[in-house]
């Protein structure tokens, strides 16, 4: 009995033996590094090196585990069984909004959220995120709030965004779209830091800009 | 007192990532409490995966 036992437990069809590891495990992608520059502002301001600070990214709870979730109807999450983040996903967002961000605004000065007191800060973003994940009908979704603020905490813009995408075929198609929702997020921040810094502290290259833009306003 | 208080010292960085650790580790047993009280079998019979997400 006890031979017959240990047989059953050694062999592959027993329901014991070792199962094979399906785990799949998923990443965000910064912009890809042959991106141009968002435009010429931003390369015009890249000498001023900006330090920028980025945080408190605030992320839903649902969205803070490991397993990919995706949203099956509007008022239902489906968490996938093996594909995987390779790391918590508001932790991944973080790192690759910053680093978006530093290629935008062409800056290595990115400081993460919570930053030494002492820190001179020139602009920090604040981002609120509402949804990032993908639709069982094949569109990945991103909605954030974010507010620029100035070094003293000061609001200086606030503003939403919405991103979609189409989520491509293969296993990436919803890390990949998801990636691009979330550039498309970055460049419109980093715009925005563009412009607000152009009228803040305009330098002499930037002139023309503001005749040009006074002249289609007038 | 100020320069091993100072939020760039030795010691607060120490804190910040032991707290991090420790975020991390507390989110980790509540991805297995989850996990198990969804699948209590699994401890047993392994994890079960649909043949939609294979």
């Amino acid at each position: 009995m006890i031979v017959v036992c240990t047989c059953a437990l050694l062999t592959s069809c027993s329901p014991l033996a070792p199962q094979p590891d399906h785990s799949k495990f998923f990443i965000l992608t910064p912009l890809s590094d042959g991106s141009a520059p968002v435009s010429t502002p931003a390369v015009a301001i890249s000498n001023s090196s900006l330090t920028i600070g980025i945080g408190p990214i605030d992320f839903p709870d649902y969205l803070r585990r490991l397993e990919v979730v995706t949203r099956a109807s509007p008022n239902q999450l489906d968490l996938s069984a093996e594909k995987r983040w390779g790391e918590p996903l508001d932790k991944n967002f973080a790192r690759v909004f910053s680093e978006n961000i530093s290629r935008l605004l062409n800056t290595q000065q990115i400081e993460k959220y919570p930053w030494p007191v002492r820190t001179h800060i020139d602009y920090q973003i604040e981002v609120n995120v509402q949804r990032f994940e993908t639709t069982s009908d094949g569109q990945s979704q991103l909605t954030a709030r974010w507010v620029i603020k100035d070094g003293a905490g000061t609001d200086l813009y606030a503003s939403e965004t919405s991103a979609s995408a189409q989520v491509g075929p293969g296993e990436t198609g919803a890390s990949s779209a998801l990636s691009s929702d979330l550039a498309t997020l970055s460049r419109e921040v980093a715009d925005r830091v563009t412009e607000l810094h152009r009228r803040q502290a305009p330098v002499n290259t930037t002139d023309s800009f503001r005749l040009s833009d006074h002249s289609v306003g007038g | 007192m100020q320069a091993t208080l100072d939020s760039d010292s030795p010691l607060s960085v120490n804190i910040n990532t032991a707290l991090e650790e420790l975020a991390d580790t507390s989110r980790s047993v509540g991805e297995l409490t989850d996990y198990l009280q969804r699948n209590p079998g699994s401890l047993v019979r392994g994890k079960y995966v649909p043949d939609k997400d294979r």
